[in-house]
This record gives C-alpha cells, structure tokens and sequence, in this order.
C-alpha cells in the first residue's frame, strides 16, 4: 500500500476549517471512523517542510488550517488513512425459505439490507418472480464512525447530527444505490411499487428520522423496534411508494436477524441451529427446542478489516485467501482483481491463525515464537509476520482479533448453555455476512470462530439480509415472520452469569469446546 | 508451606483456577494467616503477571485467566480476612459508570489491585454518580476508579467526577480507565489520572496514594 502525497500550499489557512473536512472537499476523504474525535488513527497524515521532510504524524481531524507550517511542502496521507472506497458488500444470497410461493401479480418491488459497514439492494420483477438486478455499495456514514455507537455519538451530540447521518445514509448512500439497480435493470424509478428495508435499529432509525438518544446508553429505549412503514414524505427517497421497515429483535439485533432467519431456512431446520452474523455487532441466533434466543456481541469491526495494520474489507485487491507453501506465503486476491495486494480480508487473518496453530509459530495465547523461521522482527523490533513487502501482522494485531473471536464465541456458548445445549448438538451453523464469504470453514473451526460442528452442518448463506428483505417483499411470508418474533427471547449478555467466564476462554486459539 | 506458596504463585500467575483453589484451601487448613497466604502466595504471582504485561511478554488473555485464578483464590480469603477484621492500607472504590454494562475489564483492573494488597470495593455496574463519593465516605477510601467502555457513557463519567467534587468527600483522588479514555479526556473532565490497561493501573493508585513501587 502506498502512502498518497497532495502537494498543498492550496489549502486555505482559515481558522476553523479542519484539515480533514478540507481534504474531504477535495476528493481525499480520510478514515475518519472515530467520528472525527482525535480517538482513532484513521486520519494521521505527515506535514512535509523543506526543514522536516518527515515530521511525526499527526490527526488531520485535530487540525486546525490556520495552524498549518507556513512552508508546507506537501501532505503525506498514510496509506492506512485512505478511506476505502472499494468496499464491496456481498449482494448474493441463497434462498432456502420453505415458504408458500408467492402469487404473481404486477409491479417491481425493491429490497435493501442496510449494514453499518455496506449496504445492498436487490430488485425483483413480481409477474415472473425474477431477479432484475443486485447491487451494493459502501455505508457513507462511515466517516461519521466504523461502528454504530460511534455514529449514535455523533447524532447525539451534535445538533444536526442525526441530519448530517440521515443525509450521508439516504442521499450519499441509499440514492445511488437505486439509481444504480434502476439503471442495470433498466427502468424508472416509478417502477417501483414496493420496497423493504432489514437493518439494525440505529440505521433504521436513522432511514425514519427518529431520535437515536435512546441507543445511546443502557436501559436503550429505541423509538421502534417492530415495524414501522415510512411514507414516501419521510423517506426522503425518489420512490413513490413507502419503505416497508422489517421488525428486529432487540436494541442492538436488529431486523437483518430476522430478516436472515427466514432466508437461510433455520425456521425449518430440523433441531438446534445457531445463525451468526460476522458484522460489526456480532448477532447471533439460537433456535433451540423451547423456540428461540436472539443476542448480539459487540465484536468490533476486526473481520471487516477495522483496526488492524493491514485489515481491509474484502473487495477487489485484497487479500482473501491464505496458503503456505515450502515455507512460503501464498496470498489469493479477491476473485477477479488483479494488483499489488492492498490490504488483507477477515478470511486471511483467520487463514494466518489457524496456519500458525497448525505450523506451530502462533500459540494458543496468541503469542508468536520467534525461534522460527516465519516470525521475523519489525522495524518497531516487535514481532511479526511478514507476508510481503507490504503486508504484515503483529502480535497486537492477532490480539485484537481474538477478542472479536472470543466475543463472537463466548456470545454463542452463552446461547446454548442457557438453552442446556452444547455445540455438539447443533445440526446447523448459518454463516451470514460478507466475512463467511471467503472464509475456510475448516480454519475457523481449527481456532474455535465457529462451534465444532460437523463440517457438512456448515452453511454459508451470503447476505441473507438482503435474502430475508426480498421474501418478505410478499404477504404470504409475514406469518413466519410473525411466529419467529413472538418466539424469540433477546438475551443482555452482560446480565447472562457465563457469559464473562466464556470470554475469558475463547480468548485463546482452541476449538470450539 | 513454602513449597505451597511457590505452587500458589505459578497456579495464579498460569492461570490455573482449580490449583489456586486447591492450594489456598490447604494453605488455609495448614493453619497460616489468611493475610500471610495474600502477600506471600498471590501478591507476588499478580505482581509478577503484571510486570510480563508491561514488557510486552504477556497480552489481556493471560491477565484475564490469571485474575480468574486468583479470584478463585480470593473467594475462600476474603470472608477470612474480614472476620479477622484486617482493612488493608489503603481501600478503592471501583465501577463502571451510568448507562454502561461492561465489566470485564473492570474486574481486572480490580482483581489486579487486591493482587496489590488495595482493598476494592466494587459497586458493579450501570453505577449512579452519587454512589461513589457515598461509598467513598462510607468505606473511608482514598481513591476512586471509574471504568466506561462506549462513547456514549464517557460523559457519564464526566458527571460522575463532577458528583464526586460537589460532594464532602475532599481530597480523594480519581482514577479512569477503559478502550474509549485517553490522557487526555481524563484532564478534559479534571481526574487525577489514567491508565490504559489493568498493570499499570496498580501504578498509578500506588502514585496516587503517595507510595511508590
Ligand atoms: C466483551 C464486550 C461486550 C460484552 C460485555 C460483557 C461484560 N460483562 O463486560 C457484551 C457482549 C455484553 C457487550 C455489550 C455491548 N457492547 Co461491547 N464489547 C465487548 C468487547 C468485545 C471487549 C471488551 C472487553 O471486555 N475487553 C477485555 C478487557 C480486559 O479489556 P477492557 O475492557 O478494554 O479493559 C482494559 C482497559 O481498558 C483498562 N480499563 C478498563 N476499565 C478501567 C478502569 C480504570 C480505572 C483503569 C485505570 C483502567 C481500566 O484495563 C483493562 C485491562 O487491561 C469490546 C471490543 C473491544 N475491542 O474493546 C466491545 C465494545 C466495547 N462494545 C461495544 C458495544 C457497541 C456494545 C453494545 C452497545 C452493543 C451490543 N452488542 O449490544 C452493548 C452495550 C451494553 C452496555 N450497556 O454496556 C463497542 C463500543 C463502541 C463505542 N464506540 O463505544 C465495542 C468497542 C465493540 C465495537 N467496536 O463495536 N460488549
């Protein structure tokens, strides 16, 4: 990854304007995912003098224009501080719902699954039950924070915050998504006779207009939680008709859950069947004997790539896959891209992991063993491993990892022990998410990401958001709906009395007990 | 018995929860000073785990087990301890702020700080900001640590310092910790200091107690 150099005696020495808004205005939008707080190191750039060629880095979101070097050279932004603009989300999905099939009638109904990282539609042509096209694009709240709590800060306290969100979600983002589907399926945007939307409730929200005060801090009191359908005067979208919200489950599992439960098939799923969610926030849900038991682990953006050296959301250029050969790595880009490897995907990381446990240079701790061969030392003198001349892990990078694992597993044993449950019971594991996408079933089992279950119990359903979205475009599907929210107990993990030892287990490398 | 207490050190600073239990059980049964067993058979293998976390040699996995060890440890203490009336020096009351469940981290820094002979009085989580310098005055303590772990609940701990100034405790000194704080949010709210992890935690209440290690 190569680090970008603005040659910038342009920038406007204005007191007040900081110098990431600046370079937003002009095309160089940094990652700014703390939301512009001086918390992160998403936005760090170098001010480049004739004197100091290569000064300290510093937050361009902490910096003021008016305070910039007089003979400022030039602005290095760190390739890490590019904000992604390549994300892709996954659109594809398998529909195994056995539900009625609905009955032909006229008009195009739009689905959209709303993720905080990506989002994704899907339009369908309803006389003949066909897909007209798919399409994804990256969340543009995303510079307003990489996670949702950080967006719910910023829409709380700022005044036009929630403005400012509901802006970059319905015009910077949902907007161009549609034109995108109307254009590839070729038609207008009056087409559309029906829309659906699954999403948390913090984007949800947001779609709606509501107040995200109550998702700020515990007891959460969200405006809505079951459906809601937003008129086309609220929605603030080009459609004529209004955006049908899906119902979720909890304050922070949200109607993607729902929405995915349907789509994967677990309603039918003969036995225990667990779904997990490998987004941000981590959702998980239980069906178990007594109906169903919904949670959501604060993961953290780690397999999306989020806080790592070298992480980046799978997408054209990064890495997907992880193989040694004869002592050598050998990285895999997404498929169909080509080009020096920007950045490595959620899958890789686990690819590494599961790679070290087996060759022995990674123990179950996360600590690399610098007596071998594959562990070198850094120029920081830290350990780490090098897979090219770019790209590289360290030790605070597998650290960060294994507490999304942990957080991930220690959510789904807390499930089945208040279900009386354990892993071996599970006759299905629904994997949604772009993560699942590129992912080695047999490496996430190997270091205990997913409960060992037999391999052939493994499903990877895609974006079964969208999926579920585009089902319950038709009436004959809302009474499954129906049952699984009657049916369904959302658990506080934090209130759950194992939850915390179980952390404390799957912080390490091992299968899935 | 010192057979036993060097067991005790490595089972705590391992992580091994059953041996800790078992060894602090017989130490116990063997008659020594509940006390004796603290600083001579869990002091050192927590101070020994935090000094391998400062230099990098160990990561929040192994903290983690080893405090759960030393919990199991401090279970078949604690109530020893207190029908023998022993108040350690100095006594921290500890939690998590308004509006914020997260307690993991809390309860390292926690458990770290028994690993250092503090008395902790831990009031959980989802703590009202009049409950501390309530405790505090109560239990007669000399430090306060809040711990916050979303954005959204960081201005609950700036309410609760707030609390803690307008109330008649004086003098007490304010500790905060946890992902989101930095140095710098800690003087924005006017606390007396910040550390990022559960090791030099234990620093800096020894520092703010005037004792140095
Ligand atoms: C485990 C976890 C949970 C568990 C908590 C279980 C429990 N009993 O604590 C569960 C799943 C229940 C949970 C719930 C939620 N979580 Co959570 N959670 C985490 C996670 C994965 C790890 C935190 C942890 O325990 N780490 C291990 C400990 C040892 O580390 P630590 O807490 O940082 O503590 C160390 C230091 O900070 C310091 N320290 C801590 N306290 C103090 C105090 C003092 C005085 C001092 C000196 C030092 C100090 O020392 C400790 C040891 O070294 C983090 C992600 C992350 N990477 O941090 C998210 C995270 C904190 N959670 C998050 C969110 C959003 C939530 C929820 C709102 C969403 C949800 N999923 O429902 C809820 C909120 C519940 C509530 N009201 O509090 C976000 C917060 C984002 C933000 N911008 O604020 C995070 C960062 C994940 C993410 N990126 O999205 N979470």
């Amino acid at each position: 990854m190569n680090d970008r150099r603005i040659p910038s005696p342009l920038v406007p020495r204005q007191s007040g304007l900081l110098l990431s808004d600046w370079l937003e205005h002009h095309g160089q939008p940094l990652n700014t995912r703390c939301g512009g707080r001086g918390l992160c190191r998403g936005c760090l750039v170098q001010l480049s003098t004739p004197a100091a060629p290569d000064p300290p880095p510093q937050r361009a979101c902490q910096t003021d224009c008016a305070t910039l070097p007089a003979d400022l050279d030039c602005i290095q932004i760190a390739a890490t501080s590019i904000r992604d603009a390549s994300l892709h989300g996954v659109t594809t999905f398998e529909l195994r719902h056995a539900g009625p099939t609905p009955a032909p009638r006229p008009g195009v109904g739009l689905a959209l699954d709303i993720g905080t990282t990506t989002v994704a539609g899907a339009l369908w042509d309803f006389p003949t039950g066909r897909l007209l096209a798919d399409a994804s694009r990256p969340n543009a709240q995303r510079r307003h924070g990489d996670d949702v709590v950080t967006r719910i800060t910023f829409a709380v306290t700022r005044p036009d915050g929630l403005d400012r969100l509901r802006h970059a979600l319905v015009h910077d983002t949902l907007a161009p998504l549609i034109d995108q589907l109307l254009a590839r399926a070729a038609l207008p945007v009056a087409a559309i006779t029906q829309a659906t939307a699954a999403g948390n409730p913090a984007m949800l929200h947001t779609l709606a207009g509501a107040s995200l005060a109550g998702l700020a801090t515990f007891p959460f009191r969200p405006v809505f939680l079951g459906g809601r359908t937003v008129p086309p005067a609220e929605h603030r979208l080009a459609l004529a008709c209004p955006v049908e919200l899906i119902p979720g489950l909890g304050p922070f599992v949200g109607s993607d859950i729902t929405a995915g439960a349907l789509a994967t098939g677990l309603l039918a799923d003969d036995g225990p069947a667990l779904l997990i969610d490998f987004g941000t926030n981590g959702e998980i849900l239980l069906k178990h004997a007594g109906g169903y038991l919904a949670t959501a682990t604060a993961a953290g953006p780690a397999f999306e790539g989020g806080r790592l050296s070298c992480g980046a959301a799978a997408g054209p250029g990064v890495v997907s896959t992880l193989r040694r050969e004869n002592n050598r790595w050998q990285p895999r880009l997404v498929p169909g891209s080509t080009g020096p490897a920007a950045g490595l995907s959620g899958a890789a990381y686990v690819d590494l992991l599961a790679l070290g446990r087996r060759e022995g240079w990674l123990n179950s701790f996360g600590r690399l063993d610098p007596r071998h061969a594959a562990v070198i030392r850094g120029p920081d003198h830290a350990l780490r491993i090098q897979l090219s001349d770019t790209l590289f892990v360290t030790e605070p990078d597998i650290a960060e990892l294994m507490q999304a694992k942990a957080a991930i597993a220690a959510g789904a044993l807390t499930l089945l022990d208040l279900a009386g449950l354990r892993p071996a019971d599970l006759r299905a594991l629904h994997v949604a998410g772009g993560f699942g996408f590129h992912l080695d079933p047999d490496h996430a089992l190997a270091i205990g990401l997913f409960p060992s279950v037999p391999r052939d119990s493994i499903r990877l359903a895609g974006n079964s958001s969208l999926g579920g979205a585009s089902l319950l475009l038709h009436r004959e599907n809302a009474p499954d709906l129906a049952d699984l929210l009657d049916r369904t107990t959302v658990v506080e993990l934090n209130q759950a009395p194992t939850f915390a030892d179980n952390f404390t287990d799957c912080l390490s490398l091992y299968p899935f007990a | 018995m010192n057979d036993l207490l060097k067991s005790l050190n490595i089972a705590v600073e391992t992580g091994k929860r059953a041996e800790a239990k078992r060894l602090t059980q017989s130490l116990v049964d063997s008659g020594m000073k509940p006390l004796d067993i603290v600083e001579q058979g869990l002091v050192p293998g927590m101070s020994a785990i935090g000094e391998k976390f400062k230099n990098n040699e160990v990561f929040v996995p192994e903290m983690l087990i080893a405090a759960r060890a030393m919990k199991e440890a401090m279970i078949i203490l604690e109530p020893l301890l207190a029908q023998a009336g022993i108040k350690p020096k100095h006594t921290v009351i500890l939690g998590t702020v308004q509006g914020d469940l997260h307690d993991i981290g809390k309860n390292l820094v926690g458990m770290m700080l028994k690993g250092a002979n503090f008395g902790v009085i831990d009031l959980g989580t989802n703590v009202d900001p009049e409950k501390f310098p309530a405790a505090a005055l109560e239990h007669g303590a000399h430090v306060i640590a809040l711990s916050a772990l979303l954005t959204t609940t960081m201005p609950a701990m700036k309410t609760t310092v707030d609390a803690i100034r307008a109330s008649t405790v004086k003098g007490i000194k304010v500790m905060v910790g946890g992902a989101p704080i930095s140095q710098e949010y800690c003087d924005q709210i006017g606390a007396d200091g910040y550390s990022p992890d559960a090791a030099s935690a234990v620093d800096l209440a020894l520092r703010l107690v005037g004792e140095t290690r």
